[in-house]
């Protein structure tokens, strides 16, 4: 029988009836599953007994038991979906899982990103951090690239994309393998990446909860909110609805209580001083029977004045349920001889 | 016979097919080495055509698209026979899979459980975009401010294809070895090519000092990816100089060395990096032998 690309497979799972029916009988599938031989050279379909008392060909022309070309594992590299990570979760390493919340705009993606580009520059080794792999290196690519973008006197509109998935599926994670501490511990972080919206619905309607399904299995949870928002006229009413997220994600939780941090965005303009409102949302979410804990940060400064990604490697910490480093906070700046390769970029009339 | 494949994996003009032909010469010099020929394979109308650009003073052209050449080469590795398959796939092909994440139908009995693995990173050339966060870490945080420059198009940088593509290899090891605990992890040789260029300003450079400066995110990922793969970097000059180079060019055709005699490769030695002229040092390794 042929398989795909004209090639001839056999199988040598017992009671197989792919041969006779085209189904799977192990997977039900059209596709037949990794038990399955195929050949190139044959034009009917071998028993395993007969192929082996065929005299080898010089060379071997094949080996056995090739999976078919769509079902070697890859996963599809944009984002990882609920599905993948019973998967993964269960290699050898310390896999976390992180439900991150927040209204449109607040800078969910633009954290998640930051904690890739600053394990990708290295920026992260003199706090122990180092990158040690990702199955979404092309997502985080398709979302970083707005910070490759400069714009003279001032910062671009928006460093990410919004994003933006349909209501119907569930939700998207970005992960990241990060080394500690130059020892043989690795730790997995599966962040969830939604958009907004779905944030907003939680807070107004608590049947949204139902997409949220993966939020039990949680190990930490991050509330991102836009720091302006907490020291404006609006604060009150923004520290309502996050207190209102803190109640529906508490219900929805049961009897979970994965660690919370509330992370206010935006400290190049608001400043590093914790804003009394963020305070006051602690002591709510502690209320529920949260263990909490707050951040000031900045992803990417509106000025020089500054530093971008100051105090994104605490929550960094925090996902990874490690304490905060205690040399943190403020990315190394600007290292001597390391323009080499760089230089058809940042000399050739582009970039300062 | 034993068989066993080494892909050679990389964008276009990373230097796969002219290692393959060095490769070739390399093996043909008759020098003691671990890794020698077993006779003379059926076909070789590819590898000695483009051995002869090599020698005449040109590096060979780009793998064409259509061009599917699968050289067989029957050798002896430490005077046990085996056949060395090192398919030559156009570099297009390569950044297909990383856009498409789907095996080309073509390839899938080039998928073995004792496959290997060359990946080509230029020592020039390499797609190198800066970010936000790079910029202030090179130049200070007003750097960000200075300039406008969009380069939100550029396809996605050289090292970041190349972690997905050992992420994607990895993966399909595991599935065509029905991966268990005990099962032999994958080779994996990172090869950065034109090597000379970079001894040519830097004489004390090495293969991993450069990619921790230039590729910082391929760097650590094979330094913590020791549980997935073997890794080993080597970094090769095929002739000691770039045939590229007009006078190095007329040296090499007018001088009294023969240019198999030429050319080196780099690996990281227990305390300092090593030097060897044996250009069929990767494949050796890649073949199971340290």
């Amino acid at each position: 029988m042929s398989g795909e690309g004209g090639t001839v497979v056999s199988c040598s799972h017992d009671g197989c009836t792919f041969v006779d029916t085209q189904v799977c009988a192990r997977t039900g599938s059209s596709s037949p599953c990794e038990f399955a031989a195929w050949s190139e050279d044959e034009e009917k379909f071998v028993e395993d007994t007969e192929a082996e008392e065929r005299p080898t060909a010089q060379p071997t022309p094949l080996a056995k038991a090739h999976p078919p070309p769509d079902d070697l594992g890859f996963h599809v590299g944009q984002e990882l979906g609920e599905e993948d990570l019973n998967a993964i979760l269960g290699e050898d390493t310390y896999g976390r899982v992180i439900a991150v919340f927040g209204d449109a705009l607040a800078g969910k993606t633009s954290l998640l990103i930051t904690f890739y580009m600053l394990l990708a520059a290295g920026e992260l080794e003199d706090e122990g951090l180092t990158f040690a792999g990702s199955l979404t290196l092309p997502g985080f690519e398709t979302r970083c690239r707005h910070t490759r973008v400069w714009v003279k006197g001032h910062a671009p509109a928006a460093m990410t994309a919004r994003t933006l998935i349909g209501s119907a599926r569930g939700g998207g994670f970005l992960h990241l393998d990060v080394a500690h501490d130059q020892s043989d511990r690795k730790s997995r972080l599966l962040m969830s990446d939604l958009p907004g919206e779905w944030t907003r619905d939680l807070i107004l309607q608590a049947r949204h909860g139902d997409r949220l399904g993966f939020a039990h299995r949680s190990d930490a949870l991050l509330l991102v909110i836009d720091g302006q928002q907490l020291v404006g006229g609006d604060r009150w009413a923004v520290q309502e609805d996050q207190k209102l997220l803190i109640d529906r994600l508490a219900d929805h939780l049961g009897s979970s209580r994965p660690p919370l941090a509330l992370v206010a965005t935006r400290r190049d303009i608001i400043g590093e001083d914790e804003p009394a409102v963020l305070g006051q949302l602690r002591s709510h979410a502690e209320s529920r029977g949260f263990t909490a804990s707050t951040f000031v940060i900045c992803t990417f400064a509106s000025d020089a004045n500054t530093p971008s990604g100051i105090g994104v490697s605490d929550v960094l910490r925090f996902c990874l349920g490690a304490p905060a480093g205690v040399t943190a906070a403020t990315p190394a700046l600007p290292r001597a001889g390391r323009l080499f390769g760089w230089a058809p970029v940042m000399a050739g009339g582009g970039l300062p | 016979m034993t068989q066993k494949t080494v892909l050679f994996v990389g964008s276009p003009n990373v230097g796969k097919s002219n290692y393959l032909f060095r490769l070739w010469l390399a093996l043909r010099d008759g020098k003691h080495r671990r890794l020698k020929p077993n006779g003379t394979p059926e076909d070789v109308e590819y590898l000695n055509t483009g051995a002869g650009e090599q020698l005449r003073g040109e590096y060979a052209q780009r793998t064409l698209g259509e061009v599917q050449e699968r050289p067989n080469l029957p050798l002896l590795l430490d005077e046990q026979p085996v056949v060395l398959v090192a398919p030559d796939r156009p570099g297009e092909d390569w950044d297909k899979l990383y856009e498409e994440r789907r095996w080309p139908s073509g390839w899938v009995d080039m998928l073995t459980p004792d496959t290997a693995y060359l990946v080509f990173i230029p020592a020039h050339g390499a797609i190198q975009l800066p970010d936000w966060f790079q910029v202030q870490a090179l130049r200070g945080p007003k750097a960000n401010f200075r300039e406008a420059q969009n380069l939100s198009t550029s396809a996605s940088p050289t090292q970041v294809v190349a972690v997905d593509w050992i992420q994607m290899l990895i993966a399909a090891h595991r599935k065509v070895s029905r991966w268990a605990p005990t099962t032999p992890l994958p080779r994996i040789a990172i090869m950065i090519t034109a090597w000379d260029s970079i001894l040519a300003d830097e004489p004390d450079q090495t293969p991993l000092g450069f990619l921790k400066r230039e590729h910082r995110l391929l760097h650590d990922f094979l330094l913590n990816g020791g549980r997935a793969a073997t890794y080993r970097v080597f970094a090769t000059s095929l002739y000691g100089d770039d045939l590229n180079d007009p006078d190095f060019k007329r040296k090499l055709r007018d001088g009294d060395i023969p240019p198999q005699d030429l050319g080196y490769v780099v690996t990281e030695g227990n305390e300092a990096p090593e030097r060897s002229s044996d250009l069929a040092l990767p494949i050796t390794w890649a073949l199971g032998l340290d």
